[in-house]
């Protein structure tokens, strides 16, 4: 369990070799149980003492220290520096962990930043995807958002809900008060609002596909190529090629990194009618992934291979046709040409990818996690609840709406409260007999 | 010489406050100035309004007297937001003033245990942190086991108008001055603030032809659960103005001799009902703003211009005044003032209204920093039942903010202090769709049943609207309707409750339609809006429910917030000065985010963990 009043420790730079290791030590105690281990003070902000680890061996390590409220997590805080390498930090750990220390929980640093208010809670998510982005688009986007840009697209949001909050409340709690609101304002306000939050709502979910990683699903008939693509694409032999039909069975994955983006490729089984138990397990698997893949490329020879495909409904696809090194190549309208034996046009295909998913600036995007995403299109439901007939009949449940979207978006990082709500109405209109 | 209760005051809150432990059978002694001016409504002559009259319905399902009050002397009634859901209904009446506190006074003096004494209570007896009686101007002490403080605006109240200044809680009425500094001294936390009044006027002397008239609703709607519109007297009608550039001219020539802009008024007025000098200063833009004419009563010569409340000087208030279309020849019968008032921070108190400070002692209404007829009357409903159960060593009666306005009133009071008048709006109530003006009687009647506060005849008619709900539900449930008379497609017939649920229809159509009798409108409103609302108020319970797990997590009495480790410093100061009884209550507190709430539980939870292993062996 969580509990603040522990000094705690853990190495804070990835495991194995290499020419330093930082290991954190946080708490209000830290400082002393450090003095009391190396029997000397630490009066210095940055300090070199030798730790006696073995018999014979003592590890030059530098210690600085960060006092409390100026630290990561607000407490007491000490940084050590030793050597890269496993068994000394190790054995430093364990000397600690013999005086009332113990081993930090994974986050638990950054939970002690986000307690002391050092953080808001979305910063904090903010930091796990920093270190866990494995693209520059990614690592960005992270950025941003520790540097409080979800948070600003978010109050930006509620700020237009707000100000169509302020007129429904005003004209419910002030009727009779000669406000200057009108049925006409409210349903204009809602209005232009719903298509606010479609805009916003997009942003948020291409963030979170940034954020995470885009995945991309070669599908099509069998023989067709997809195998071929896929090493073709991501330059490695993942996937077995062959000339015989169905040769694919299981879902194969490979990635490769284009604009600082990273694209997971998955290879499946081609879709057709079969006997066969085996096959017809993988075409399942097959339009499993296509119903859950950001991006569709459906590859075929001809355009009839195109027909009749109600799996790829409403899904941003590309349409392929692969094979153009052939003799007797037929080229149709609205059709991606490209050759995956002969690498032809695969890195006009490739830029096709990108641009389908980057048509904003990089610099806009915030790190979205799915906590995140749940809220916002929870939100856009409540939205998308309020009907024109709705507000003439119950304007107190399209203010419900409204506010059930305002809570929802403020669990992202904090909440409004009702005398907020109405210092707004004051200060927009004049009100009172 | 003792009773069980002493009330000081006799406003809104003060009788309510006496009237409701005088029912749960406690001594009571109300004490004021002058028992003649008993039940006066000292602002303009109207009860109810958003908000306000959802206190109203309360204070009745409770059995108090307001919404009676308001049925016996009500000259005008209008049902507001008629065209929005119930939720947000509110009726708005105009009383007859006269008729107003004469139907307060029979009620106060038809109660056996109650009784009344002119007098001025000129400090609070103590014993150590305990009240123990009131000591009157006399020398005299009248011992008590409860203290009611209500004393509105009377605390050191000062009287503006231009540059005039008097003493005074009311114009013609004196002001506790003494007890005011008797209560200083205890350090309550007090400070000031301000409201007004607009100039009276002679009704005779209006030119009424040229007004817009506004007529009350037919049929007529009653303020009680328990009342029907026959006992309503003759009904008048209201007549809405407004002023124009030339009247903002006039006062914008005299805003330096006014009060509040010369800085001699420090208190802070309230920001939704404006004095008209400062309407015109914060919305310059605005060319006009209304004005509604109440009648004061139907034998009085005198109209309450509510929307011009002033404390600019006569001269110029004359000159206002006769700017204004159909005012042009008015006579001023009393002009307009400011008053500003001593009130107590409300965090100082339990959500019983119990002073932390001073045991035995209650606050309720005006003091507490809050405005209006009916959030007083409603607090010192809070402040007599609880005072009573109190002596009967029985739990107190606390109000969660999702089953009541009064519940929300007192813990904002409690919680978040006010800085301004606080007057009740139902964006206030975050489970508004609950809380309506005609679901009062069910969210508390019961309870007003079990501690005894409410007869046997409130007791019956709301037995028998359950009764009537359940068993025309069952049959509006069995009959069947075809949708499409509501707009769309023909399709398969229906049940009635479900066709309910598109936002066109309405009972009062369907009733009609398949020529049933219809019951009473309590009835209809109730079975109509649990199928409306069905979804939302599913939503609002699961969150109540979640609520409810933390306003079970009780903070100990004796807990040290600054010794909690991990709380930042502000976190510590603001928790010390509300002392949160639970995490719930916490929760509320401005600035108390959810990491200190995390905090707080972690605590809790190690000290509920027994320390046995220091203990015995
Ligand atoms: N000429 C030519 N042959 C190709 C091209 N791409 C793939 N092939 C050949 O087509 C055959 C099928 O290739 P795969 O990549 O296995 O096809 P697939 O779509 O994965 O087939 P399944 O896994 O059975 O669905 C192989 O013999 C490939 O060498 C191309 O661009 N040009
Ligand atoms: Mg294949």
């Amino acid at each position: 369990m969580l509990d603040a009043s522990d000094t705690i420790i853990a190495c804070s730079t990835p495991p194995g070799r290499g020419a330093l290791s930082v290991i954190r030590l946080s708490g209000e105690s830290s400082i002393k149980i450090a003095e009391k281990l190396l029997g000397r003070a630490l009066n210095k902000k940055v300090n070199l003492v030798k730790l006696p680890l073995w018999d014979g061996y003592k590890e030059k390590c530098v210690l600085t220290i960060f006092n409390s409220p100026n630290s990561y997590t607000g407490e007491n805080l000490i940084e050590i520096s030793c050597h890269g390498n496993p068994l000394i930090v190790r054995k430093i750990i364990d000397k600690f962990l013999q005086s009332r220390v113990r081993m930090a929980n994974p986050g638990e640093f950054t939970l002690r930043s986000y307690m002391a208010n050092k953080m808001s809670l979305e910063e904090s998510e903010a930091v796990i995807q920093v270190i866990n982005a494995n693209s520059d688009s990614a690592l960005i986007a992270a950025q941003n958002t520790l540097n409080g840009g979800l948070r600003k697209k978010i109050k930006n949001i509620q700020k237009k809900l707000r100000e169509t909050r302020v007129v429904v409340e005003t004209l419910i709690d002030f009727t009779d008060e000669d406000a200057d609101v009108y049925l006409g304002d409210v349903k204009e306000k809602i209005e232009f609002f719903k298509e606010e939050y479609k805009k916003f709502g997009k942003l948020m979910e291409s963030s979170k596909s940034i954020s995470d990683d885009i995945r991309v699903v070669l599908a099509g008939p069998p023989n067709v190529g997809k195998s071929t693509l896929i090493n073709a694409l991501t330059n490695e032999n993942v996937s077995i090629v062959s000339e015989i039909p169905g040769t694919t069975r299981d879902v194969v994955k490979s990635s490769y990194i284009a604009e600082g983006i990273r694209f997971v490729l998955e290879d499946t089984a081609g879709l057709r009618k079969s006997s066969d138990k085996i096959e017809e397990k993988g075409i399942k698997l097959a339009k499993k992934a296509i119903k859950s893949a950001d991006i569709v490329i459906y590859l075929g020879l001809t355009k009839k291979d195109f027909e009749d495909m109600p799996i790829l409904k409403g899904k941003p696809c590309i349409k392929v046709l692969n094979k153009m090194d052939l003799k007797g190549y037929k080229d149709s309208k609205g059709f991606t040409r490209i050759s995956a034996k002969t690498g032809k046009n695969l890195s006009l295909l490739k830029s096709l990818i990108v641009s389908s998913f980057l048509n904003f600036d990089l610099s806009e995007v915030v790190a979205v996690n799915a906590r995140h995403l749940s809220f916002v299109k929870q939100g856009s439901k409540a939205i998308n609840a309020i009907s024109p007939s709705l507000i003439s009949s119950n304007l107190e449940l399209v203010a419900e709406n409204l506010k059930e979207c305002d809570a929802l978006l403020g669990n992202i990082y904090d909440p409004i409260s009702a005398d907020d709500l109405l210092g707004k109405i004051f200060n927009t209109f004049c009100i009172g007999k | 010489m003792g009773v069980d209760i002493i009330v000081i005051g006799g406003g809104h809150a003060g009788c309510e406050a006496a009237y409701a432990s005088a029912r749960l059978k406690k001594k009571t002694l109300l004490i004021t100035h002058d028992v003649s001016t008993i039940g006066q409504m000292s602002c303009n002559p109207a009860i109810g309004g958003l908000g306000k009259s959802h206190l109203v319905r309360e204070i009745d399902a409770m059995g108090g007297l307001m919404a009676n009050c308001a049925d016996e002397a009500g000259i005008h009634f209008k049902v507001l937001n008629a065209s929005k859901g119930p939720a947000v209904r509110a009726t708005r009446s105009q009383s007859d003033r006269k008729l107003y506190s004469k139907s307060v006074r029979n009620i106060i003096n038809s109660e056996h245990l109650l009784s009344t004494l002119s007098d001025e209570v000129i400090d609070i007896d103590l014993q150590g942190l305990s009240a123990v009686g009131v000591i009157l101007k006399s020398g005299k002490k009248i011992n008590a086991r409860k203290i009611i403080l209500t004393a509105g605006t009377f605390l050191n109240g000062r009287l503006f108008t231009g540059e005039e200044e008097e003493e005074g809680g009311r114009k013609k009425d004196k002001t506790s001055k003494f007890l005011a500094k008797s209560l200083q001294s205890l350090e309550l936390g007090d400070s000031r603030l301000k409201t007004g009044t607009p100039p009276r006027i002679l009704a005779s002397s209006v030119n009424w032809e040229v007004l817009e008239k506004q007529s009350g609703d037919s049929p007529r709607p009653c303020m009680s659960f328990i009342n029907s519109n026959k006992i309503h007297p003759e009904q008048m009608d209201c007549f809405i103005t407004r002023t124009n550039i030339k009247t903002h001219e006039i006062i914008k020539s005299g805003l330096d001799r006014s009060p509040m802009f010369s800085g001699r008024i420090d208190g802070v007025g309230p920001r939704y009902c404006p004095s008209i000098e400062d309407k015109i200063h914060r919305f310059s833009d605005k060319p006009s703003h209304q004005i509604f004419l109440e009648p004061e009563g139907l034998n009085s010569d005198e109209i309450y211009p509510n929307g011009i409340s002033t404390s600019m000087p006569k001269d110029i208030q004359e000159k206002m005044v006769k700017s204004i279309l159909g005012f042009e020849k008015a006579k001023i019968t009393q002009y307009g003032y400011a008053v500003e008032y001593d009130f107590f921070d409300p965090r100082n108190l339990y959500p019983t209204l119990e002073t932390k400070k001073i045991k035995n002692l209650y606050f309720a209404g005006q003091i507490n920093g809050t405005t209006g007829y009916e959030e007083a009357a409603a607090q010192g409903m809070v402040a007599g039942v609880n005072a009573s159960l109190s002596i009967d060593d029985k739990e107190p009666w606390i109000e969660s903010r999702s089953n009541s306005y009064i519940g929300v009133l007192v813990d904002d009071l409690i919680t978040l202090g006010t800085k301004e008048p606080y007057r009740m709006f139902t964006s206030r109530a975050e489970h508004r769709l609950l809380l309506r003006e005609d679901n009062a009687d069910q969210r508390l009647t019961p309870y007003a049943k079990s501690i005894g506060l409410v007869d046997e005849k409130r007791w019956k008619i709301f037995q028998k609207k359950m009764e009537k709900v359940e068993t025309e539900t069952k049959a509006l449930k069995e009959l069947k309707i075809n949708p499409a008379i509501f707009g769309g497609k023909k399709t398969e017939q229906q049940s009635i409750l479900s066709v309910l649920k598109r936002p066109e229809a309405t009972l009062e159509k369907i009733y009609k339609i398949i020529e049933r009798p219809m019951p009473d409108k309590g009835v209809t409103i109730e079975i109509e809006t649990s199928k409306k609302y069905e979804g939302y108020i599913e939503r609002q319970k699961k969150e109540i429910k979640k609520i409810k797990k933390y306003e079970n997590a009780k903070i100990p009495k004796n807990i040290i917030f600054k010794e909690i480790k991990g709380l930042s410093n502000e976190a510590k100061q603001k928790l010390t000065k509300v002392l949160p009884k639970t995490i719930a209550h916490a929760q509320r507190i401005p600035g108390i985010t959810p990491a200190t709430i995390s905090l707080l539980l972690v605590h809790l939870k190690k000290e509920e963990t027994p320390s046995s292993r220091k203990v015995g062996s």
